[in-house]
C-alpha cells in the first residue's frame, strides 16, 4: 500500500499536498502557492539564511522545532512535520519577543534578511533547559544568516533584549496534541509519488519514494537504477536549484530506521548514516569534546539540523570539514545493499575526485570508529577566508600522543590539497617515535608539502596551500606541543 | 522636536513580521510572464548567429527577443550611452544579454534557456588593468588634478618612496537581487515597478528603448532589499528586458535575477591600480605626491568616470599636500561594467594615501600616528585641497580626541611587547582619519523636489525622489516634515517613490538622499505652513479681545495649532486642515532644493565640488595568526562628526553597517575570475561577506560633538558612505603588524588582505626565497580546470 499525498501542518493549518507540487522547494511553495512571501530566497544554497523557517518534529506528545533553510528542502520532506514561517510566528497582533526587540532595536534596515534572522533567533529561544541541546549565543545561532546592512551589532543587541521580554509558549499557540495525533494518522503508511511532468518534452514521470526500511529502499533502487538518494537535501537540493542536475527519481532516506542513531558495539562507535550533524554535536558534547569543537566551525545551525553524516560522505568534497578527522580516526564506512554490509577504511573508500567505492545498489549506512581514538589527542585546523560558515581552503587533522617526549600514534590528514583528503603517511613516518622538536617539525613540513598536489581555485592559490602544509605543522607545534614543554 | 529622536525604521514592524513587500513579493497578475535572458558565453567575441528555432516546441514558452526587436534605441548609459541593451555585434563580457526570453512559468523558462543556440567567434579578452594598458584600452579621457611642483619636491626629497598599490573590487551583495515588474497601460503607456535607486533613469532608458516619450512611462519603487550603489544604474538592464516583453506581448512581465546571475552580470566596485611617488622630508612631512590611478571599468562607461573623479578628489584624504599631481584613467576591460558602490571611488583613493602613510612610518621607523597627525589639514594655508576647496573641519581635534579615548599610545607599546614575545601571533594597531566630500560631483544632480499633501483629517503624505533601501531615509524625511508642520511623526506617511509624483529626480546616492530630499520636503512644508498660519491667524483673530491677525504668532506643535498670545484657544492640526480645505486653502505643495555654492570644473580639476565634508577617524587593533595569515579585528574605536543627527538610532546603524562593509572589502571579500573572464566567486558559498562572527569583540562608537556643524538639513551631516572608509584602519593595522617582522621594510600588502595575502606577505618578509609571486594584478585570475597550476595571470614584474 502506498500513499500518494503528503501531509503536514503549516502555521497550524493542515495541508494535504500531492503531485509535482511536493517536488519543489519549500520556499518556492510558500512564496508561489501560499503567498507567504515573508520567507525570502537570496542564495538558494543554504549560505545566507534568508529563507529560514521552523521545522517541527513530533516526538511523543511534543513537537521539537528546529531552524532549517527552506530553499534547500523539498516539500515532500515535510511529510509528518509542522512548519512555521515568519507569518506564523506572531500570535495575532502580539509580536514574538524577537520581533519586538528587532523592531525596537534597529535590527532591520533593508529588511530582506530580517525574517530569516527572526526565525533563527526564535528557534534558539525555544531551546529549553531540559533539552540536550545547548542554547547558543546569538552569534552562534546566527552563523547561518547574512545581513549586508546592519553590521550585525543591532541584531545581536536585539537578541539580548528579546530575552527580557515575556512571551507565551509556542505549545499554547500551536497545541501539539492535536497536531501530533493527526500527523500520525495521516502518515501511517509510506509515501510514494509518480507523476508525469508536462514541462518535460518526453512523458517521463517524476518519481519520489520515502521508504522506511533498508530493505524497501534497496528494492526500489534495484528497480530504479537512476534514482538519486536524498538524505537531508542540503547538497542535492543546491545542485538542483543551480540547475546542475535534474533527477527524475528520488529516494529519500530520512525515514529509514536502521540508519538512525549513535551506538557502541564492542570496541567501536557506530554512527548511523542518518545522524545529523546536530545529533552528532549533542553526542560529542558529552562524549568527545574535541569533535564538538570541530563542529562549531562546521556549516550553520540550519545546515547542521538537516545535513547528515551519510550525505556529507557521499558529497565527497575534498574540503569537507569532517573528513580529515575521520581519516585520522581511522573510520570505516559501512555500505549496505539491503543484505550485506561492507566496512571499508575511509582512505580506500575515496578513490579519486568524488569517486567512491560504492556499488550500484548500495547506500552509505554508517561510520565505524574504534573507541580507542577517543582517548588520543586530536586537533583540527580549518583555514578559510571567513572563520564561520565558509568552505575550507585547507583543512588538517592531527592525532597524536606523546610518550616520553616522543610522538606516538601520530596521524595526519589534509584536505583541500588534492582530489581527495589524504593521509600523510610519509610525514607521519618522519614524526613517529621521534622527540618533539622544532627541527623535526620543520623537516616534517617539507615532507608534507611534497606529499600533496594542490591546485589554484576560487578559494586560494596552490602556493598558499603548499605553504600551509608546512606552517600548519608549526602552528600545531607551537600551540599544542611546545606549550607543554 | 521630532528630529533628533531615535524613531524606529519606517518599515520595522512589517519587516519583522514578513509583511513588507519587495518587488518580487508582489502578487502575480493574471497572464503575467516570467522573463529571463541568455547571455554571452564568452568575455569577448563576435556574435555570428542566433538560432531560436527549437524554443517553440517547449510547452509554456512564449517569446524570444533579440536586438532586432527593439523599437527604439539599443544603447543606454547614465553619462555616455555606450552600452547596448542586447548584443548586436560584439560580446564584451560573460553573460552580457543577447536574447530575452518570456515564458508562462519558471520551469518553462528554465527549459528554454539551454535551447537558445548562440554562435560566437571568441576573441582574446583583457580582464585586468595591466592587460588593458597593454591594449591601450580606455573609457573616456584621463583626468588630472594638479597643484604646485611635484617634480621639484621629488628631487629635493630626503626620502623618495614609490610603489604600486592594488585594491580589488567588491560585490555590493544586496540581499534582494535585481527585480523588475512591468505592466502595460493604455496605448504606449508602461508602468515599471522596480528595485531601483533611480526611478527617473529607468523611466528614461525604457522610453528611449521603446521609442516613446518619457511621459508615457511611470516608474515606482516601494523599497529595496539593499542596494549600496548596485541599483543606481544596474537596474536598467532588467527593466529594459521586462519592458520589451510587456511592449511586445501586451502582458505584465516579471524578472527577478537569482543571486548567481546577479553576481555574474552586474558591475561591482572598481578594482584600482595606483602607482605612487612620495617626496618626504627627514621629519616625515609629505612634501610632494604623484599618483597615477587606473581603474578597471569593465566593458562600458556606466559611472566609471565619475567614480574615478571621486577617487582623485579623495586621494588627499585628511592630509595637506602642497605639491601634488594626480592622474586618473579608466581602463576598458571585458568584465561587466563596474559601477557605484558605497564610497564611489572614495575608498580606493583614500586607501592609496593611508597605505602610503604606513610606508612613510615604516621607512622612517616612526609611529604612523605621528606621521598622519603632522600631515593633517589644519589652519590656513594648510586647509586647501589640491582642487582648491577649503577644508572647514575639525580633523586635528578629531584625531587628538580618538588618540586619547582609544588609549592608542599605551596599546601601541603593549603591542610592541606582545610581538617581541609571541611565537604564534602578531598584533598591530592603527589610527586612520577620514574626510569624505558630500554632494554629487556632477553639479547638476544636486537638486531635488518633494510633494507634500495634507489631507482633510490632518494626515500628511510626503513623496520625494528618494528611495528607501534600508538606510532609513523615509523615517528621517517623516521626522523633518513632522517637525516643520508641528505634528508627531506618526501623522506623516512616506509614499511610494514614483516618477509620477516627483520628476527629473537624481538617484538616491552620494549619501545625499536626506540632505537633498529632506531640504526639498522642508521647503514645501514651509510654504504650506505659511498659508496655514495665514489662515489660522484669521481664525484666531478676535478683535473683541484685541487679538489682531498675526500669522507670525501662530504656533504649530505636537499636532496642535494656536496663537501664541492666546494659548488656551487651540485647534488640532486635523481640524485646521479641514477648515482650511473648506476655505479653499491649498493643502498641497511641491518643494524644490538645489545645493548652494557647489561647482567643479573637471577640465581644470579645480573648484568646490562639495557642500561640506563628513569627517571622522578610527582606531583598529588586529591580531594575525603567524601560521595561516588569518586575522581578526579585536577592537575598533570609531569617532564621527555627523553634525546634529536627525535619527541617532538610524545613524548608528549606518555607521556600524558601513564600517563592517568596509571591513569586508579590506579583508575577506575577494573576486576571483577564471582567465576566460568568468567570475568564479559568484555566490555566498565562494564570495564571503562578513558574518555575525566577524563583528569585533570590542566596538566603540562615539559621535564628535561639533558645536558649529556646517551640515545640511537641521545641521545634520550625511552618514551613508563615510563610515565604510573608517575600515581602512583595520587594513593599516594589518600592515603595521606585519611591519614588526622586518622593521624598516615596506610591507607590500594589497586589498583585500585575505589570509592568503597576509601569509604571502609574511613569507616574503621572513624568507623571500620561500615566497610566491607578489601581487601584480588587481584581480586574481585562475586557470581553467585541467590547465596549468599557476594562478596569477601576471607574474612578478
Amino acid at each position: 500500500m502506498k500513499r500518494d499525498y503528503i501531509f503536514f501542518f503549516c502555521n497550524g493549518q493542515p495541508i494535504w499536498a500531492k503531485g509535482l507540487a511536493v517536488l519543489q522547494t519549500l520556499s518556492a511553495w510558500l512564496r508561489k502557492e501560499r503567498q507567504l512571501t515573508g520567507t525570502k530566497v537570496v542564495c538558494a544554497e543554504g549560505d545566507c539564511g534568508a529563507c529560514t523557517v521552523l521545522l517541527g518534529y513530533p516526538s511523543s506528545e511534543k513537537i521539537k522545532y528546529e531552524a532549517v533553510n527552506s530553499c534547500i528542502l523539498n516539500v515532500h520532506q515535510l511529510d509528518g512535520l509542522h512548519v512555521i514561517t515568519i507569518e506564523g510566528l506572531a500570535w495575532g497582533d502580539r509580536l514574538h519577543p524577537v520581533q519586538q526587540a528587532m523592531r525596537d532595536g534597529f535590527g532591520s534596515q533593508c529588511g530582506f534578511c530580517t525574517p530569516g534572522i527572526v526565525m533563527a533567533l526564535a528557534a534558539n529561544a525555544l531551546v529549553d533547559s531540559e533539552s540536550t541541546r545547548k542554547k547558543l549565543t546569538a552569534k552562534e545561532a546566527l552563523i547561518g544568516n547574512l545581513c549586508r546592512c546592519t553590521g550585525y551589532e543591532a541584531i545581536i543587541d536585539s537578541a539580548e533584549a528579546s530575552k527580557k521580554i515575556n512571551s507565551w509558549k509556542l505549545a499554547d499557540q500551536y497545541p501539539p496534541g492535536a497536531i501530533v495525533k493527526q500527523l500520525k494518522v495521516e502518515t501511517k503508511i509510506p509515501f510514494a509519488l509518480q507523476e508525469v511532468d508536462p514541462s518535460l518534452e518526453q512523458e517521463i514521470p517524476r518519481k519520489c519514494w520515502r521508504p522506511r526500511t533498508l530493505k524497501d529502499a534497496i528494492e526500489i533502487k534495484r528497480k530504479h537504477r537512476e534514482a538519486r538518494w536524498l538524505a537531508g537535501g542540503t547538497d542535492l537540493c543546491v545542485q538542483i536549484n543551480k540547475e546542475r542536475i535534474d533527477p527524475k527519481e528520488l529516494i529519500a532516506t530520512s525515514e529509514i530506521s536502521e540508519l538512525c542513531g549513535i551506538r557502541e558495539e564492542g570496541n567501536d562507535l557506530i554512527f548511523g548514516g542518518n545522524v545529523s550533524w546536530r545529533e552528532l554535536e549533542e553526542w560529542a558534547q558529552l562524549n568527545w569534546p574535541i569533535v564538538k569543537d570541530m563542529l562549531d566551525l562546521f556549516a550553520s545551525p540550519q545546515i547542521r539540523n538537516r545535513g547528515t553524516i551519510a550525505g556529507n560522505l557521499a558529497n565527497a568534497s575534498p574540503v569537507a570539514d569532517s573528513l580529515p578527522w575521520l581519516y585520522v580516526s581511522e573510520a570505516e564506512i559501512g555500505t549496505c545493499d539491503g543484505e550485506k554490509w561492507r566496512w571499508i577504511p575511509i582512505e580506500k573508500f575515496y578513490k579519486g575526485y568524488k569517486l567512491l567505492d560504492l556499488r550500484k545498489f548500495e547506500l552509505i549506512g554508517a561510520i565505524r570508529i574504534p573507541k580507542s581514538h577517543q582517548s588520543l589527542s586530536q586537533r583540527l585546523f580549518k583555514v578559510s577566508k571567513r572563520r564561520d560558515l565558509d568552505i575550507s581552503t585547507f583543512t588538517a587533522a592531527i592525532q597524536w600522543q606523546i610518550v616520553e617526549g616522543r610522538f606516538q600514534q601520530i596521524r595526519l590528514a589534509y584536505g583541500g590539497v588534492g582530489p581527495t583528503v589524504i593521509r600523510l603517511h610519509k610525514t607521519e613516518k618522519v614524526l613517529l617515535s621521534k622527540p618533539c622538536t622544532k627541527d623535526l617539525i620543520e623537516q616534517a613540513g617539507k615532507i608534507a608539502a611534497a606529499e600533496i598536489s594542490p591546485i589554484s581555485d576560487v578559494r586560494s592559490s596552490n602556493h598558499y596551500r603548499n605553504r600551509l602544509a608546512e606552517t600548519i605543522l608549526k602552528k600545531f607545534f607551537y600551540e599544542e606541543i611546545s606549550v607543554l614543554a | 522636536m521630532e528630529t533628533g529622536k531615535s524613531l524606529a525604521h519606517d518599515s520595522a514592524e512589517i519587516q519583522v513580521t514578513g509583511a513588507a513587500l519587495y518587488t518580487d513579493d508582489t502578487v502575480t497578475n493574471a497572464g503575467e510572464l516570467v522573463v529571463g535572458f541568455v547571455g554571452s558565453p564568452v568575455a569577448h567575441g563576435v556574435l555570428k548567429r542566433i538560432d531560436l528555432s527549437s524554443l517553440y516546441r517547449i510547452p509554456g514558452f512564449v517569446a524570444a527577443f533579440t536586438w532586432q526587436d527593439i523599437p527604439g534605441v539599443n544603447l543606454f548609459g547614465p553619462v555616455i550611452a555606450d552600452e547596448p541593451f542586447l548584443v548586436k555585434d560584439v560580446c564584451e563580457y560573460v553573460g552580457q544579454p543577447i536574447v530575452v526570453l518570456a515564458a508562462e512559468n519558471a520551469s518553462a523558462l528554465r527549459k528554454a534557456r539551454p535551447q537558445v543556440q548562440i554562435e560566437v567567434e571568441e576573441e582574446t579578452p583583457w580582464l585586468t588593468i595591466s592587460q588593458a594598458l597593454k591594449q591601450n584600452s580606455f573609457l573616456g579621457t584621463p583626468r588630472e588634478i594638479k597643484r604646485g611642483d611635484f617634480e621639484g619636491a621629488w628631487r629635493k626629497a630626503d626620502h623618495q618612496i614609490e610603489g604600486v598599490f592594488y585594491s580589488n573590487g567588491q560585490e555590493q551583495f544586496y540581499l534582494e537581487s535585481q527585480a523588475v515588474i512591468t505592466h502595460p497601460g493604455e496605448g504606449n503607456e508602461i508602468l515599471i515597478q522596480a528595485s531601483t535607486q533611480n526611478p527617473t533613469e529607468l523611466q528614461e532608458v525604457v522610453a528611449h528603448m521603446l521609442g516613446i516619450g518619457f511621459n508615457e512611462v511611470v516608474c515606482s519603487c516601494r523599497r529595496m532589499g539593499g542596494a549600496f550603489g548596485g541599483k543606481e544604474t544596474q537596474a536598467a538592464l532588467p527593466a529594459l528586458m521586462a519592458a520589451l516583453v510587456t511592449k511586445k506581448t501586451g502582458r505584465s512581465a516579471r524578472i527577478a535575477y537569482d543571486k548567481d546571475t546577479d553576481m555574474h552580470v552586474t558591475g561591482k566596485r572598481h578594482p584600482f591600480r595606483s602607482e605612487y611617488q612620495a617626496a618626504v622630508d627627514k621629519e616625515g612631512n609629505l612634501l610632494g605626491l604623484k599618483v597615477e590611478l587606473h581603474s578597471n571599468g569593465g566593458a562600458y562607461t556606466d559611472l566609471s568616470l565619475a567614480i574615478m573623479e571621486r577617487a582623485l578628489l579623495h586621494v588627499d584624504n585628511a592630509y595637506f599636500i602642497k605639491n601634488i599631481t594626480l592622474r586618473g584613467q579608466v581602463c576598458k576591460t571585458h568584465l561587466p561594467p563596474n559601477t557605484a558602490f558605497r564610497g564611489f571611488g572614495g575608498p580606493q583613493g583614500m586607501a592609496v594615501i593611508e597605505n602610503l602613510m604606513e610606508d612613510i612610518a615604516a621607512k622612517l621607523r616612526r609611529d604612523p600616528y605621528e606621521i598622519r597627525s603632522q600631515n593633517c589639514y589644519g589652519n590656513s594655508p594648510r586647509d586647501s585641497t589640491p582642487y582648491g576647496q577649503r577644508v572647514e573641519s575639525r580633523l586635528p581635534q578629531i584625531l587628538n580626541q580618538i588618540h586619547e579615548s582609544s588609549d592608542y599610545k599605551t596599546r601601541l607599546e603593549k603591542i610592541g611587547q606582545f610581538n617581541e614575545t609571541s611565537l604564534t601571533h602578531l598584533r598591530g594597531i592603527s589610527l586612520t582619519p577620514m574626510k569624505f566630500g558630500i554632494s554629487f560631483t556632477a553639479t547638476f544632480l544636486n537638486q531635488a523636489n518633494a510633494l507634500i499633501n495634507i489631507l482633510k483629517d490632518g494626515s500628511i503624505q510626503v513623496s520625494t525622489g528618494g528611495t528607501e533601501m534600508g538606510q532609513g531615509l523615509t523615517v528621517k524625511i517623516r521626522q523633518i516634515v513632522a517637525e516643520e508642520l508641528g505634528v508627531p511623526s506618526e501623522q506623516v506617511k512616506y509614499m511610494t517613490t514614483s516618477t509620477e509624483k516627483n520628476h527629473n529626480t537624481s538617484p538616491t546616492a552620494a549619501s545625499a538622499g536626506t540632505d537633498l530630499n529632506g531640504m526639498a520636503a522642508a521647503n514645501a512644508c514651509q510654504a504650506i505652513r505659511a498659508r496655514l498660519a495665514e489662515f489660522a491667524a484669521e481664525l484666531f483673530a478676535d478683535t473683541q479681545v484685541g487679538l489682531s491677525k498675526s500669522p507670525e504668532a501662530i504656533e504649530f506643535s505636537e499636532g496642535k495649532v494656536w496663537d501664541r498670545r492666546c494659548p488656551e484657544k487651540q485647534v488640532t492640526f486635523g481640524e485646521l486642515a479641514l477648515q482650511a480645505y473648506r476655505n479653499r486653502v491649498n493643502l498641497g505643495e511641491r518643494g524644490f532644493y538645489r545645493t548652494p555654492g557647489v561647482g567643479f570644473n573637471q577640465f581644470t580639476g579645480k573648484g568646490s565640488p562639495f557642500h561640506y565634508y563628513t569627517t571622522g577617524a578610527c582606531v583598529a587593533e588586529v591580531e594575525i595568526d603567524r601560521f595561516t595569515g588569518q586575522w581578526k579585528l579585536e577592537r575598533a574605536d570609531l569617532l564621527l562628526d555627523i553634525g546634529h543627527s536627525i535619527n541617532p538610532g538610524i545613524d548608528r546603524g549606518q555607521i556600524v553597517g558601513g564600517f563592517v562593509q568596509g571591513l569586508g572589502w579590506v579583508s575577506m571579500e575577494e573576486l576571483r575570475y577564471q582567465e576566460d573572464g568568468k567570475l568564479l566567486s559568484c555566490s555566498p558559498t565562494s564570495y564571503k561577506i562578513p558574518n555575525f562572527g566577524d563583528l569585533p569583540k570590542d566596538l566603540r562608537i562615539e559621535l564628535y560633538e561639533n558645536p558649529a556643524p556646517n551640515g545640511s538639513i537641521r545641521k545634520s551631516k550625511a552618514v551613508g558612505e563615510p563610515p565604510l572608509m573608517l575600515a581602512l584602519a583595520a587594513f593599516a593595522a594589518v600592515k603595521q603588524a606585519l611591519g614588526h617582522i622586518s622593521p624598516g621594510k615596506i610591507v607590500p600588502l594589497a586589498i583585500p588582505a585575505t589570509s592568503e595575502e597576509v601569509l604571502r606577505c609574511m613569507t616574503w618578509l621572513e624568507d623571500p626565497e620561500a615566497a610566491w609571486g607578489l601581487t601584480n594584478s588587481e584581480i586574481p585570475l585562475i586557470s581553467k580546470p585541467g590547465q596549468s597550476h599557476t594562478n596569477m595571470a601576471e607574474k612578478v614584474a
